[in-house]
């Protein structure tokens, strides 16, 4: 576990951090020779794409709440009468 | 204490407590319905488009936005309303030349058929993962797409340090690659 975690580590640093060339050199010529270390980049890729989709899933529902807001809260009846005049 | 965050709420809202940071985004989200989407929906309404056009179009400019502005590095223009509507313009041009491309139905269903088993299997895993542990999620989230520092992290979440934040952002991004290859190799015995 302490391994797996410390390769994690070391794969965000060389693909979200700020490594130094010999670092990202080394990492490039490890992800080339050994398969498995490969397959370990790519899945957490993967998973920053995950965290990605589910962050922005979550922007989304705000983004659509605040809509809701403005088309619905009586405080905003002003902007939403101008704009229904824009669609007549 | 937010930043270039916190600024484009001030400019927007007013401000809050460092601890809501969801609500900040409400307020922001609003604020910018209130000053920029009256030219938007004026663009739209004057190019053939309906209220519902002009509302997800600038649904999907407040992502953008967001993505680059606030959650990204770049430093937010001056004029947020013009910028938006300038997204939006892009947007509906894009809407409206794939509203004729999809004239041409084959060329849907292909698509979807190469688009639709990727984007199931990932929203399963991304599911799966909220549903063994939000918080691991929320705190990569924090992190890796609303480009929180350290400091403001561990503010957010009761960290004693920076450092005890990172150390657990560093558990958690392990945390979901376990969860996700175990998970890969189940759906691949499945699809077997």
């Amino acid at each position: 576990m302490k391994t797996s975690l410390n390769e994690t580590r070391h794969i965000d640093r060389c693909l979200r951090g700020t490594p130094d060339n010999s670092e990202q050199f080394l990492f490039q010529a490890r992800r080339l020779l050994d398969p498995a270390f490969d397959a370990s980049v790519k899945l957490q890729q993967r998973c920053y794409r995950l965290v990605r989709d589910h962050a922005r899933a979550q922007v989304r529902a705000e983004i659509a709440a605040a809509d809701q807001q403005v088309f619905s809260f009586p405080e905003h009846r002003g902007l939403r009468d101008r704009l229904y005049r824009l669609f007549k | 204490m937010f930043g270039r965050f916190q600024e484009l709420v001030d400019r927007n809202t007013h401000r809050m407590d460092a601890q809501h940071t969801d609500q900040q985004r409400a307020g922001l989200f609003v604020g910018l319905y209130k000053k920029a989407f009256p030219a938007t929906a004026r663009y739209i309404s004057r190019h053939g488009g309906s209220l519902d056009d002009a509302r997800d179009i600038f649904q999907d400019a407040l992502l953008l936005y967001y993505e680059k502005y606030i959650a990204g590095t770049k430093t937010p223009p001056e004029d947020e309303s013009a910028y938006l509507l300038g997204i939006c313009r892009n947007l509906w041009l894009k809407r409206f030349q794939a509203g004729l491309r999809l004239n041409n139905l084959e060329a849907a269903a292909d698509d979807l058929a190469e688009e639709q088993p990727e984007r199931t299997s990932e929203v399963r895993l991304r599911n799966l993962l909220r549903r063994a542990g939000s918080k691991c999620l929320d705190l990569l989230s924090a992190f890796y797409y609303h480009g929180r520092t350290m400091t403001e992290i561990a503010a957010v979440f009761g960290f004693s340090s920076p450092h005890s934040a990172a150390a657990q952002k560093h558990k958690c991004l392990e945390k979901v690659k376990q969860t996700v290859k175990q998970k890969s190799l189940q759906y691949e015995d499945i699809l077997e």
